[in-house]
């Protein structure tokens, strides 16, 4: 059985919105979300500014008791999938409900709770933790909370692929959807990560830039971290249709593969091999590509090895490619950084529309990409979104209108 | 600017070298490259971890990604240390 897959939700949480709408319209108007990190001392951390999801406030989302055992990042994954199912308006039968799926993607999990609880033991000498550390800091707490909300009783699990967690999540999620393995499913990603402990990890790794985050621009000084969560509504698309929910758009392929090349050094034919996979998975040429939503990380490796595969996959038609780098917008959000991107590339396709890539100085010869970086029509076709995580592990998604 | 490298400090950073890399002592000389030595992004980094254990120092990112061989490295951490500022009296 292979069914066309449609996206009929969305919703996001991150630094430049906490809903989808919110989130496009700073997408639009190029509106950066990385600013001075708050929320604990950062003084003796080389760097200063992340993309915190600043506005985010659990108690206007959850009441006192349902947050006791609930991390950040399993909040942030809850109030994206509210409002995606909100849209979705789905109306599950018992046996649907009975398959319904819930892939989610973290990098982290409760990281947040984790810091705290170890601190206090470590640092305070507190004799013990309290009980809900375990269940706050499982990486599949989030899908785990939604399963208990919404009653889905399906195949549900979460991916943890560092910087590709979200990607490779709703690819599975799309695959289950497109092989009969589910009727329905809630795919995404969330990520907390601003901890002092894990930013201080951040900082010995030495990819975090001092000021902002530059994608394929020449003076491009490394990522900046963000939080945030995107949660996606899938279901095939005759369901959707004759249902008459609206359809925003479609997954068409996904495509995932390891470099087995270098724990931190990206491979530009790991992740040109990747993008191919994902385009016949899709059984789309290249020249049907219009827009690619780039892993654009900003670092000085990763942005020159996506330029070399885009130009090796796309070869002499990349002329007629946008590449689009949000995580100049919105941060690098680890493991929900592929769910915010999808969001950004499906209301893309529904608007027909390329946001801008933001705080570009000027071309680096060695990223030689048709970068976006104003608000420009959708050109043509369907969209890549890439994601290629540390540990050489790449996942690319593949949208259409 | 090359700053002239103790040989007290010369010899720390070539021994931490040397550890970090597991290498012998004696293969670890200053007009060695990193590509000679085979020390990639990911040795560079430890490596760096290690010499601000060493010496007590930060290296800052900016100034670590200018450096290409042993020598560069070793006059690098002599500068940090120079700037230190004096214990008090």
């Amino acid at each position: 059985m292979t069914r066309r897959v449609a996206v009929t939700g969305i919703g996001c949480v991150s630094a430049i919105g906490n809903t989808a709408p919110a989130f496009w319209a700073s997408c639009l108007a190029g509106q950066c979300g990385i600013a001075q990190i708050r929320g604990f001392d950062m003084t003796g951390i080389r760097f200063q500014n992340g993309a915190q999801a600043r506005d985010f406030d659990p108690s206007k989302h959850f009441d006192d008791k349902q947050l006791i055992p609930l991390d950040r990042f399993a909040q942030l994954a809850i109030v994206a999938a509210r409002e995606a199912l909100a849209q979705a308006q789905l109306e599950l039968t018992d046996e649907e409900r009975a398959r319904a799926a819930i892939v989610t993607g973290s990098c982290y999990g409760g990281k947040t709770s984790e810091d705290a609880a170890f601190a206090s033991l470590y640092r305070d000498s507190q004799p013990r933790l309290h009980p809900m550390t375990i269940p706050r800091l499982m990486a599949n707490a989030g899908a785990s909370a939604l399963t208990l909300e919404l009653g889905w009783q399906g195949p549900v699990w979460t991916v943890s692929t560092a910087c590709s967690s979200a990607n490779h999540a709703i690819g599975q999620a799309y695959w289950l959807v497109r092989h009969g393995l589910a009727d329905v499913a809630l795919t995404g990603g969330s990520e907390a990560p601003f901890t002092y402990g894990s930013l201080k990890a951040w900082e010995a790794l030495r990819v975090v830039s001092p000021d902002t985050c530059r994608p394929f621009s020449k003076g491009r000084a490394g990522m900046v971290l963000g939080e945030g969560a995107g949660m996606l509504v899938l279901e095939p698309l005759d369901r959707a249709r004759a249902r008459g929910a609206t359809v925003i758009a479609e997954i068409a392929g996904f495509g995932m593969g390891a470099d087995a090349h270098h724990l931190t050094q990206p491979s530009a034919a790991g992740a040109a091999r990747t993008l191919r996979l994902a385009l016949a998975d899709a059984n789309l040429p290249p020249q049907a590509i219009g827009v690619a939503n780039a892993h654009g990380t900003g670092t000085a490796a990763n942005d020159v090895t996506e330029s070399a595969a885009i130009r090796d996959v796309f070869g002499a038609n990349r002329n007629n490619l946008l590449v689009t780098a949000t995580k100049s917008l919105h941060g690098h959000a680890l493991g929900a950084s592929g769910a915010l991107e999808a969001v950004a590339t499906i209301l893309g396709l529904q608007n027909q529309c390329v946001v801008p890539t933001v705080n570009f100085q000027e071309p680096d010869p060695d990223c030689d990409v048709p970068l976006c970086l104003e608000q420009k029509p959708w050109p043509h076709g369907a969209a890549v979104s890439n994601s290629f995580a540390f540990g050489g592990l790449n996942a690319v998604l593949v949208f259409q209108r | 600017m090359s700053e002239s490298v103790s040989p007290e400090v010369l010899t720390r950073v070539l021994r931490t070298l040397a550890e970090t890399q597991k290498l012998p002592f004696e293969q670890v000389t200053p007009e060695a490259t990193f590509e000679q030595l085979n020390i990639d992004s990911l040795d560079g980094i430890n490596i760096l971890f290690a010499l601000e254990n060493e010496f007590d120092i930060n290296i800052p990112d900016e100034s670590a990604r200018l450096v290409r061989n042993v020598r560069q490295l070793a006059e690098g951490v002599q500068k940090l240390i120079n700037e230190k500022p004096a214990p008090a009296a």
